[in-house]
């Protein structure tokens, strides 16, 4: 094992950001037919809880969505530790087909989710350890992904529980095979302060080691991980630079669902998170909010 | 119940209490609690048992925090056995719709299976003195009047009214709570306004230190900064244990009689 953490605890932070997503869907930040079959429902969060769920939920998709529109939707998708991700399902109501869709996590909660190697038509899911990088490659052949083909790679908080090494690897091995690719980070940033050692400290003491912390230093940190792996260009912009860059119209509907006077709560967590987005492709550097 | 009895106790108290509550130095004032019972402890370490230190509590007592019901039972118990020696002022979340968004209610219903400690607790809050004035001459309020404008024009506002409200009524200072600070004490506005800030680690996660403000008179005042209580001296959010917490709340209530109701 890489880390001081146990690899329950970092499956256990699924259950907490699906509640989170299933509390802010029930109160209708963005609509999600799915998430309640994954997720039981459960106490509401607070205000800048659910109003950072909706940001992060709602520029992933909106990169997703551009992605497809790109590509013409002759690409394919990898969702890396997607956990109760519901995005397949969700693109699928909207009609938005494209030509692979493969969910990778660990086996272990494949199992709890009481499906392994799950094959339909586009869509698989596969349990692999994305530390053993013979492992994903193994598994991604096993999957039919075409490595010419526009790839988007998703990973939501999932990076970081990983050592920089073994990140680093994985990110040089996507860059190498996937000469069309392009990135989706959501993560932690600007950890150096005293809420990053708050965060790190909480994480700790429920088992789950952020072993790959240094790369969430700064959005530039983010950027150059990207870079030093072998992309050709890479984005990083924090919550508060993305919520900037959300239909106005959306941040308009959403303010008035929940009132938050606590301001500072709201951005003392958008200014710890980001969204990095890379490309092996200089096509898809457009791929922006 | 209990928890009935107590908040008709301290119903009646409050009855009794006018809007603008006089109170005297020696005096300990202290801002937001948010349901942060082990940190509560940790203030009463740091300022002093009731009754041997008088206190007064400008609002926000529930919410957030995974405590708010002990948090406002160990403070009602206080005022119920010393009424003269705690004073319990109205926060923005002591409300019925504030509570249901923010966890109160939810917490009331996790612990005792119905609504009806929720009801019991919102009629002692409609009951929760506004403010309270120390020797005629600092004002202490929970403080929604002084937040930032979303505009950001409202610093401007605030500190115009703050010189001429305090002229006006001959007043020092005002003491008010309602917003984060991360250092736990903030003069603004040539130090008539001050924002004392109680809950440290708000929310267990923004990492800030949290004061009181002890009162020796009104031109003599230091402030008294604390610390969360670490990881190991908590106990564990009830989402984790909830039948615990409901034998807990059942059966402590002789413990919490004699503990904090004590005869003389």
């Amino acid at each position: 094992m890489d880390s001081v953490g146990s690899d329950e605890a970092v499956i256990a932070t699924n259950d907490d950001a699906s509640s989170c997503k299933r509390c802010a869907v029930a109160l209708g930040y963005w609509r999600d037919r799915y998430i309640s079959y994954f997720v039981r429902s459960t106490d509401r969060k607070a205000p800048e809880i659910n109003r950072g769920y909706f940001a992060r939920s709602v520029a992933i998709k909106m990169l997703v969505d551009k992605f497809i529109e790109v590509t013409n939707g002759n690409c394919q998708i990898v969702n890396i530790g997607a956990g109760f991700d519901t995005l397949y399902w969700r693109l699928v109501d909207e009609g938005k087909s494209v030509k692979g869709f493969v969910e990778l996590d660990f086996p272990d909660y494949d199992v709890k989710l009481n499906r392994n190697n799950l094959h339909a038509h586009t869509y698989k899911l596969t349990g692999v350890d994305l530390r053993n990088i013979t492992d994903v490659e193994a598994k991604v052949k096993e999957s039919d992904l075409e490595y010419s083909l526009p790839t988007l790679f998703l990973a939501e908080c999932v990076l970081v529980y990983m050592t920089i090494q073994k990140s680093s690897q994985l990110m040089k091995w996507i860059a190498e095979k996937f000469k069309s690719a392009f990135f989706i980070n959501y993560e932690m940033v600007n950890l150096g302060d005293r809420f990053g050692e708050v965060m790190l400290s909480n994480l700790r003491s429920r088992g789950c080691d952020l072993a790959g912390a240094e790369a969430c230093q700064s959005t530039e940190t983010q950027r150059k991980r990207f870079l030093d792996a072998g992309w050709a260009g890479a984005d990083s912009y924090d919550m508060i630079g993305i919520w900037a860059r959300l239909p106005p119209e959306e941040i308009a509907r959403v303010t008035q669902i929940e009132l938050l006077d606590e301001q500072e709560l709201l951005h003392q967590l958008f200014s710890h998170y980001a969204i990095t987005t890379a490309w092996t492709d200089h096509r898809w550097s457009d791929v922006q909010l | 119940m209990f928890l009935q009895k107590l908040c008709e106790t301290v119903c009646e108290l409050l009855l009794e209490e006018g809007n603008i509550q006089p109170v005297s130095c020696p005096v300990t004032v202290c801002g937001d609690i948010h349901g942060q019972f082990y940190d509560l402890e940790e203030l009463f370490r740091t300022g002093g048992q009731v009754p041997d230190t008088n206190y007064i509590f400008m609002g926000d007592f529930v919410d957030r925090g995974y405590y708010s019901l002990e948090t406002l039972t160990r403070l009602l118990s206080l005022k119920a056995k010393w009424p003269h020696k705690i004073t319990l002022l109205r926060g923005n979340h002591e409300s019925r719709q504030i509570t249901q968004v923010y966890g109160f209610y939810d917490e009331c219903q996790n612990k005792y299976g119905n609504v009806n400690a929720w009801k019991y607790c919102c009629k002692v809050f409609d009951l929760l003195t506004i403010a309270a004035i120390i020797d005629d001459e600092v004002l202490c309020v929970h403080g929604d009047s002084w937040s930032m404008s979303p505009r950001g024009a409202g610093w401007l506002f605030g500190a115009r009214v703050t010189h001429q409200f305090t002229e006006t009524n001959n007043l020092k200072l005002i003491c008010r709570a309602h917003q984060l600070v991360n250092e736990g004490i903030k003069y603004m506005f040539d130090g008539k306004l001050v924002t004392v800030w109680s809950a440290p680690n708000y929310c267990y996660r923004a990492g800030n230190v949290a004061s009181i403000l002890s009162f020796t008179s009104t031109n003599e005042k230091h402030a008294k900064l604390f610390d969360a209580v670490p990881e190991d001296k908590r106990g564990k959010p009830l989402h984790l244990n909830v039948q615990v917490t409901r034998v807990f709340l059942d059966n402590s209530r002789d413990s919490l009689l004699s503990r904090y109701l004590s005869k003389a």
